[in-house]
């Protein structure tokens, strides 16, 4: 049985779990998912614990609310909106906590800021460490504004294709498309540091 | 192709943050991620970690409740220190319970007032059947009249009628020699028990009730 499931696709599985309510083909959505879905949250709140914690909630919403799935959707994007959703959430809600919040909108000084936060960019041996590296990228990313980052990640971390995009974030494909690019533009700027070593 | 054409120029613009981006590792979820989430389904643990999202007029009106709730409780404040207390000695004073509680088929009357203007019938039944100041003329269910000898809660000997007392007349002609020890001080102790409020029931009231005594009074004569 676990392995004939485990040739479904994941709307197949789905089907089964609304239908019949087969735990199993739970379990083998959220084997699929986990990860691809842990790395999505993780680059969008720059926080690993958070993210575990949202990955959790969204797995929870998608056993209670597995009949609020439509068979004409694509799992992969029910499963991100939820996923997305709750990201944003998290992120307004630490907003709205921070008592001296960082300033979102984009100016020329924001990869000064980035180098004065972390003197290692002044420093090209270490930066040449991939880890570190990867920690600057993932530093720069949570710089740009999150309706931007968002996007950025679907499209050029999870590899999502302009049209899936705009059904996980509801928005127009002109949307996607020109927020893609003001992201992208936002983190030039800001790893420009990078790019010269 | 329109899009094609987008994607391409688009993707070597931004090249360098592409695959700065493609080159971050993969985060991958925890080991213990499934027994746990399989744990909280199994143990029906469904309290979400993410906070719910709060609607933007609740944030809005929770602010401003908490002002004008403020903001009252200051005006309470400010206006009570106005000093506007009220004089002990200008209060009415309280009426004794146990005294004006009055059931409702019955009338107290005092035999000496004037101003209840009893039938005969009635007055002869006041007359013959009291000697202190105050009776109770109770009309029973069963339509029988009874007259009750209203105790009162304080000595009659040294009580004063006010009314009397300062228009230069005693009661019935009666001198009350105690009454200069309710203003007694010194080592005495003072009986003074407190005022009572002699009330007058209504006109309408003492009518009803006296035609009913009427023709109560001639059924028990026949």
């Amino acid at each position: 049985m676990s392995t004939k499931l485990a040739e479904l696709t994941d709307e197949e599985l789905i089907k089964e779990f609304q239908d019949n309510n087969t735990l199993e083909a739970y379990e083998l959505l959220v084997k699929r998912f986990k990860d691809p879905l842990t790395n999505f949250v993780y680059r969008f709140v720059g926080d690993r614990d958070v993210s575990t914690d949202i990955v959790q909630d969204t797995m929870i919403k998608f056993y209670l609310k597995k009949d609020s799935y439509q068979s004409f959707a694509k799992f992969s994007t029910w499963i991100y909106t939820i996923a997305g959703n709750l990201a944003k959430n998290e992120l307004k809600r630490r907003k709205r906590r921070k008592i001296y919040s960082l300033d979102d909108n984009f100016d020329d000084d924001e990869s000064k800021k980035i180098q004065v936060e972390d003197k290692s960019f002044f420093e090209p041996d270490r930066a040449a460490d991939s880890n570190l590296k990867s920690g600057l990228i993932q530093k720069a990313l949570m710089k740009v504004k999150p309706v931007y980052r968002e996007v950025v990640i679907l499209r050029d971390v999870e590899d999502f294709s302009y049209d899936e995009i705009a059904d996980i974030t509801g928005l127009s494909i002109g949307t996607v498309k020109s927020r893609i690019n003001r992201g992208r533009t936002q983190l030039q700027k800001l790893l420009k540091y990078i790019y010269k070593e | 192709m329109e899009v094609n054409n987008y994607k391409s120029k688009q993707e070597e613009k931004f090249s360098d943050v592409i695959s700065a981006l493609k080159s971050l590792p993969k985060v991958k979820a925890e080991d213990n991620f499934e027994f746990n989430l399989m744990t909280r389904i199994n143990n029906k643990n469904f309290e979400m970690h993410t906070p719910k999202k709060v609607f933007f007029i609740k944030r809005i009106f929770a602010p401003a409740a908490a002002l004008a709730f403020s903001v009252l409780i200051v005006f309470f404040l400010v206006n009570d220190s106005g000093g506007n207390i009220e004089n002990p000695f200008l209060m009415e004073p309280t009426m004794r319970q146990d005294f004006s509680a009055v059931k409702s088929d019955t009338i107290e009357l005092r035999s000496s007032s004037e101003n209840l203007a009893l039938t005969e019938q009635s007055q002869n039944i006041v007359s013959q059947t009291t000697n202190s100041g105050v009776v109770r003329v109770v009309v029973q269910p069963s339509d029988a009249v009874t007259i009750e000898t209203v105790q009162l809660p304080f000595s009659d000997e040294n009580a004063v009628d006010l009314d009397s007392f300062v228009s230069g007349e005693s009661e019935n002609g009666r001198v009350n020699l105690n009454r200069g020890s309710l203003v007694s001080g010194g080592n005495s102790a003072s009986s003074f028990d407190g005022f009572l409020i002699s009330e007058r029931p209504s006109k309408e009231c003492v009518e009803s009730h006296k035609a009913r005594l009427d023709s109560l009074k001639k059924l028990q004569e026949k």
